[in-house]
């Protein structure tokens, strides 16, 4: 494809305004009319001359702006019609500095004056450039100089929840507790947006609070132990969900024929609740049947819904990709909490259930699932004891044995059936002879005193009292295999699945203290304690007089009386709400180094907490003791430590959450009628691919233009199939090669991009637009003026939302800038609400609106023909996303440009200005050089002045 | 689990000295109370007022919400319908009427108490909401000061002068406690305590900023000094706490709510909160409270819904959504009947507890479909109004919402000629002499 001048002028104008924000507008419509009319009023009324920097020297530029701004603009002309004494000559001000930078910008992309009118010879256009540049640059670094580039800076929740669990060396889980942050240019780390309120400062109290009760555990040392569960062995509620939901216990295990969905109590495996915070592995032996392609078997803890899974939080911890029709034997290792317990169940099926007259229709089910042998949980795995939390917080100090106080394992506490191993499929060889065989209900009918029927009725009644509360414990249930029951092994168990059952209403509870403090010397104690955490807190040596409060606070408390642990906790209360610790030090001004740079140890935090998300190491705090960081080539060492660290994994989730809003991928859920492909599986596939495809670029230095199109995508088997790609395997992600002619490639047509930017029901060429303009061209575009309705959403199927949208575009208040929002958000309509593509728009079948839930039957047809092609604002036309990708490529600094704006937002929590425009061109010079590789970005970025001042 | 040890050896302490303890040194702190407590209008009838707002983030369906007709005598739509002739009389029905230049889609919402332009905006910045604008001034004769209420998570209404969110209580069983449960002396103890230790805390870091802050820039002494209020506000407010912790509690009948855990129960969440408001405004714990009732996009357990509120929501005029969407707006519409009945039902001296009690029941969206800003369904009900009748205000050139707050602020008889984006009072509302 060749470019034409007009496809290039419309980049131009696509990427020129790099550095403005529409956003932070405040008139909405064109302010070049504002502008121009304004400065006219001023010059008219002979406006002083203005010497000083921080003014825009209104007298040199009169000339220039009087011809040609004035024909369409002046005497009156107010097309946009807005309130004109706003802008001045005084640039100190923020809405008049904004203004002039919008003005600088549209003349400089040629926007202004328009093709049409009387255009300046580029000699006088350059210098009337040049002159506003001047002074806008001067004013800013002016005022940078005074302020610093940051606004005082406050850790964010998830930096939060970081910096304590590096701390405290313990996963700790707390930033739920703290109120969300706000967003600006959507990133959560600008610390002008960054607010702070009393109860911001009330929930610190509370999160602190909670992280020392996650960090410390004050007990014996934990047994490990290794439990081997069968499905066939759990606690199950009642005999209706035995007869109708899609599973069927055989031989050799329990057979899973669909997702998990609100009381698929076969999926839950009750008999095993996680005795004790910490680490575990965790074995799966499971097969698929019935299925050419292998099924994920997602293993979550917590259960889905109901009142008893919600004690403790749930957590996914791996899809398991099951390859094989014989058994294999899958391995996951991680944390569990204390209450957890296991769920386990194919979720790329979909949700079925039997009909409840035909019971027992599991048997001849020919549907595909997985076979789950086993499950085999070893933990809690414990490196040392006391807990690393402990020793960090409380090291040192005597403890006791409380008497009369222990932990009965959780397990113990367990309502557990008996257990008889199944198999419903074969007569049992000791099966009474004369009598007769139901393959899943042994002799059920109606009247017989059935053990199923008998056993579920005392099992409602036992459960209810204990869920009452009547009874703290129930007696156990008969043994069926002796008399009267006389059931023989090989019996079906009368039910299965199900959530645990407490034999005590209480449990699991939080875990019971065996041993408390007692130290013989606490002041001695409390200061040695507060004297170690304060400089891992503070990330810098702290002189002993800043210690000595912070100990004297803690000694005042325990003169008071106070149990030692309460005035421990109130003093590490004290650190770490105090600025010292809540403010990036970065952000606050050196005491000693009045100079803009940044001192070591703000460089070492500001480097932390750009690739960490948290505080710097011990070893970045050794480097900048000795001075020794801003030392370019320790420097670029030390970023490649910190890269190759599993910490930098949160750079990339925070980053991308942020920057792509992949943070906001379940704020909608797909209509399941018109959109059924969509489940848990995919959803987590799609993120992998992003984060994977981003670490590659990472990982090995790759051209950033690859954000815009790539040759190669990092997806798995489930991603695969969506895309319509076969031979990939795998939950993990793998590098697959695509073909020229591939739609895919890049961020923008990423499934998980794809689906943030549409709602539950449809896609908006409008949001995508925007949002295109706005994160990956970094040119975004002003709000709808007010008053103008939006485009009212209409999936009837008569209409598409392009047709809408022409008509919107035709008033031509909105033209200007639709043609810009419009193109890239056209071209995406190639791609649903869940990211697939499509060439017709689905809509649903009327005549199947009212089928059963469980009828599988697919619910929508064919509706219009989707049309991606469009042109762009300067006349260039494409066909599809390939043709609006190739001419994106086409200017890869561009791209380049708008990522590191994007990451100079991020990493330094500022956004970036009129004046660091330069700098920013010289970061891009720096990485030209790699060819734009996104590693070499970010060593660029970290060695620029922009990143290294405050 | 750390609870359970303090309260064990702090037992034991308090066994061994045979007093509770006072923290003399601490103690101090606690003069700083007293300066909270003078600030509050007194009613000018001497009538304790209240207010209640209550946001649904996702809209109304206005068709099915809008009556016809305007002024006393209007039919009653759909959806008022449920709310019952008899409430009807007690209420007045708002169309025409929005927050000028509040856009932003969903941002709104934010906006919805304060009308601070364009939420949706980078550069947004907040002001304060009506209810904590009333709650500076009649927040210290109750035992807390406002009722900030997320009946569904995600957010709420109450913003501080400083523009900062002020997060809403989402459990209503722990709110519940708060203000009902009555604590054993030792229990009073230790929450005097934790409130101590607290605003010690407090105490301590405000010197720690106070030497940092003479070297800072403009801007960053801005935001440093919205750390330090913010520090100095939770202070003061946990030695206040102090006080009304050693006071008995009020009595009632009512057992603690059981928390809905599911989120996709907007309504039976909501409930729970309306439930819990009418028992605090009982008992005058508070008199100002707000609830946010975020639909999420999950199904909510409701029969014959089965798609997600929020793409209900988005029905794009198809009609399986439209008519799954009224089953969850009609639930709404009865839960804040049976609140208003309630009240109703409450006497306090000669009037009724909703004659006093102004209910502002709204949303942010005149249309979610389409994230319009505009046309907000608003209503009304209590106060003591003139109600009865539907005030249709210009659907092309609304009437600020504000003016209504205004309304209700000096019906409260605070002396607030303005707020926000008000242009006087609302028209055609009128007090009964």
């Amino acid at each position: 494809m060749s470019f034409s001048k007009a496809g290039q002028s419309w980049l131009r104008n696509f990427f020129a305004l790099v550095g403005w924000r529409h956003r932070d507008w405040s008139v909405y419509n064109d302010p070049f009319v504002l502008f121009c009319l304004l400065t006219l009023v001023h010059f008219v009324n002979g406006v002083s001359v203005s010497t000083a920097e921080d003014r825009m020297p209104a007298e040199t530029l009169a000339p220039f702006l009087k011809t040609y701004c004035a024909d369409c603009h002046g005497d009156g002309e107010s097309e946009g019609g807005f309130a004109l004494d706003l802008l001045g000559e005084d640039i100190t001000t923020k809405s008049n500095f904004d203004l002039w930078v919008r003005i600088y910008d549209r003349i400089d992309a040629g926007e202004m004056p328009p093709p049409d009118a009387e255009l300046p010879p580029l000699e006088q256009k350059v210098k009337t450039l040049a002159t506003i540049r001047r002074a806008l640059v001067q004013t800013q670094n002016q005022i940078q100089a005074k302020n610093g580039r940051v606004t005082a800076r406050r850790m964010n929740a998830v930096e939060f929840e970081n910096a304590l669990s590096d701390i405290f060396q313990t996963p700790l889980d707390i930033a739920d507790l703290l109120p969300e942050d706000a967003r600006q240019e959507g990133f959560t780390t600008v610390g002008s947006a960054l607010n702070i309120s009393r109860v911001q400062m009330e929930s610190y109290l509370e999160a602190i609070d909670a992280a020392i009760d996650q960090s410390i555990q004050m007990t014996e040392r934990p047994k490990t132990q290794k439990f081997r569960l069968s499905a066939l062995n759990t606690v199950g509620y009642m005999q209706t969900y035995r007869a109708s939901q899609p599973a069927l216990p055989v031989v050799d295990g329990m057979k899973l024929f669909a997702t998990e969905e609100m009381s698929s109590h076969n999926a839950l495996w009750g008999q095993y609740v996680v005795p004790r915070t910490g680490r575990y592995r965790v074995k799966v032996s499971a097969y698929k049947f019935n299925s050419q392609d292998p099924l994920s078997l997602t293993v979550r803890v917590g259960g889905s819904g109901h009142k008893e899974s919600l004690r403790v939080k749930h957590r996914l911890l791996t899809h398991l990709e099951i390859q094989s029709d014989k058994p294999e034997i899958h391995q996951w290792e991680g944390e569990l909490l204390r209450g957890h317990f296991f769920h386990l169940c194919p979720s790329e099926l979909k949700p079925y259930r039997f009909a409840k007259n035909k019971v027992y229709e599991q048997v001849r089910y020919k549907g595909p699932g997985v076979c789950v042998q086993w499950l085999e949980i070893e933990g809690p795995i414990v490196d040392s004891w006391p807990p690393s939390g402990e020793k960090v917080l409380f090291g040192g100090v005597d403890t006791k044995v409380i008497a009369n106080s222990s932990n009965p394992d959780p397990n113990k506490q367990l309502y557990s059936p008996p257990i008889i191993p199944a198999d419903p499929i074969l007569l049992p060889r000791d099966w009474p002879r004369g009598k007769k065989w139901n393959r899943l209900a042994g002799t059920f009918n109606e009247k017989a005193k059935f053990p199923a029927r008998d056993y579920s009725q005392r099992r409602a009644k036992i459960i209810r009292k204990i869920t009452n509360g009547i009874h703290p414990a129930a007696k156990p249930l008969p043994d069926y295999t002796k008399s009267p029951y006389n059931l023989p092994i090989g019996s079906p168990l009368p039910s299965y699945g199900g959530e645990p059952v407490y034999l005590d209403a209480k449990f699991p509870g939080e875990l019971v203290r065996t041993r408390e403090f007692d130290s013989a010397n606490p002041k001695a104690d409390a200061a040695r304690l507060i004297r170690r955490i304060l400089p891992l807190a503070f990330r810098r040596p702290v002189p002993r007089s800043e210690a000595n409060r912070f100990v004297r606070f803690v000694h005042r408390w325990i003169d008071e009386g106070i149990p030692f642990e309460q005035a421990m906790r109130t003093g590490y209360k004290a650190v770490f709400t105090s600025p010292q610790f809540l403010f990036h030090q970065g952000s606050l001004p050196a005491k000693s180094n009045r100079d803009s740079s940044l001192d070591q140890f703000a460089l070492a935090e500001r480097l932390a907490f750009f690739l960490w998300s948290s505080l710097p190491d011990s070893e970045l705090i050794r480097l900048a003791e000795r001075g020794k960081l801003n030392d370019p080539v320790v420097l670029r060492e030390q970023v490649e430590r910190l890269f190759a660290d599993s910490r930098s994994k949160r750079f990339v989730h925070q980053f991308l959450g942020q920057w792509l809003d992949l943070h906001e991928i379940d704020f909608t859920s797909p209509d399941t009628q018109l959109y059924p492909e969509f489940d848990p599986v995919l959803k987590w596939s799609m993120l992998e691919e992003s984060h994977a495809f981003f670490r590659h670029l990472l990982d090995r230095d790759l051209p950033v233009s690859n954000l815009i199109d790539s040759k190669f995508l990092t997806i798995n088997r489930r991603l695969g199939q969506h895309y319509g790609m076969e031979g990939i395997t795998g939950m993990q992600p793998s590098f697959v090669e695509i073909s020229k002619d591939s739609v895919r490639g890049g961020v923008m047509t990423q499934a998980a991009v794809l689906k943030v930017t549409a709602n539950g029901s449809n896609t908006s060429p409008v949001v995508r637009g925007v949002w295109v303009l706005e994160r990956l061209v970094g040119n975004p575009t002003p709000p709808p003026p007010a008053g103008v309705p939006a485009v009212e959403p209409d999936i009837r199927g008569t209409v598409t939302i392009r047709q809408q949208i022409e008509k919107h575009r035709s008033a031509s208040e909105c033209a200007s800038c639709h043609a810009k929002i419009d193109p890239p958000g056209v071209a995406l309509e190639s791609f649903d609400p869940v990211g697939r593509f499509r060439t017709n728009y689905r809509i649903l079948d009327p005549e199947k609106k009212d089928l059963k839930k469980r009828d599988r039957r697919i619910r929508y047809n064919d509706g219009l023909a989707v049309d991606p092609s469009y042109q762009l604002s300067g006349g260039e036309r494409f066909q599809d996303v390939r043709g609006l990708k190739e001419i994106m490529m086409s200017d890869k600094r561009a791209i380049a440009r708008s990522l590191v704006k994007q990451i100079l937002v991020y990493s330094t929590g500022a956004t970036v200005t009129f004046a660091d425009r330069a700098e920013l061109e010289q970061i891009l010079d720096v990485a030209a050089e790699h060819d734009y590789g996104l590693r070499s970005i970010l060593h660029a970025i970290i060695l620029s002045d922009l990143f290294q001042s405050r | 689990m750390a609870q359970n040890s303090f309260s064990n050896s702090r037992r034991k302490i308090l066994k061994a000295t045979g007093v509770a303890l006072a923290f003399p040194f601490f103690r101090s702190l606690s003069g700083q109370a007293n300066e909270t407590k003078k600030r509050f209008a007194s009613e000018p009838d001497g009538k304790p007022r209240r207010m209640v707002f209550i946001c649904n983030n996702l809209g109304l369906h206005m068709p099915n919400f809008v009556p016809k007709q305007e002024g006393f005598g209007y039919k009653p739509s759909p959806y008022l319908k449920v709310l019952g002739a008899d409430l009807r009389k007690k209420m007045t029905v708002f169309s025409g009427v929005s927050h000028p230049n509040v856009d932003g889609g969903h941002a709104a919402e934010k906006s919805f108490l304060t009308s601070a332009p364009h939420p949706g905006s980078g550069s947004f910045r907040n002001s304060v909401s009506v209810d904590q604008l009333v709650a500076e001034s009649v927040g210290s004769q109750t035992r807390i000061p406002s009722l900030v209420l997320s009946a569904n998570g995600g957010g709420s209404l109450s913003w501080t002068r400083s523009g900062v969110p002020i997060p809403g209580e989402e459990s209503p069983s722990k709110v519940f406690r708060k203000l009902f449960t009555p604590g054993s002396p030792q229990q009073v103890e230790e929450q005097v305590t934790r409130l101590c230790q607290g605003a010690s805390v407090m105490d301590m870091v405000l010197s720690e900023a106070k030497s940092l802050r003479n070297d800072l820039g403009r801007e960053d002494r801005q935001k440093f000094d919205e750390y330090t209020t913010s520090v100095r506000e939770l202070e003061k407010e946990m030695v206040r706490q102090q006080e009304w912790e050693r006071k008995p509690k009020p009595i009632v009948q009512e057992r603690v709510p059981d928390d809905i855990r599911d989120q996709a129960d907007t309504v039976g969440r909501s409930k729970l909160m309306y439930d819990l408001i009418a028992l605090a405004l009982q008992t005058d714990s508070t008199r100002v409270a707000t609830v946010m009732s975020v639909g999420w996009f999950a199904v909510p357990p409701i029969a014959n819904v089965t798609e997600g509120y929020h793409t209900l929501s988005h029905h794009g005029k198809d009609e399986r959504m439209l008519s799954q969407l009224a089953l969850i707006e009609k639930k709404h519409m009865g839960i804040l009947r049976d609140f208003l009945a309630k009240l109703e039902k409450t006497r306090e001296d000669d009037d009724t507890l909703l004659d006093r009690t102004m209910v502002l029941f709204g949303s942010d969206l005149g249309n979610a479909s389409s994230h319009n800003t505009t046309n907000l369904p608003i209503v009304l009900a209590g106060g003591g109004f003139k109600h009865g009748q539907h005030l249709a205000f210009d659907s092309q050139n609304n009437e600020p919402l504000s003016n209504i707050f205004v309304s209700m602020m000096q019906r409260m008889g605070l002396p607030i000629e303005s707020f926000g984006s008000s242009t006087g009072t609302i028209r055609g509302l009128e007090f009964p002499s």
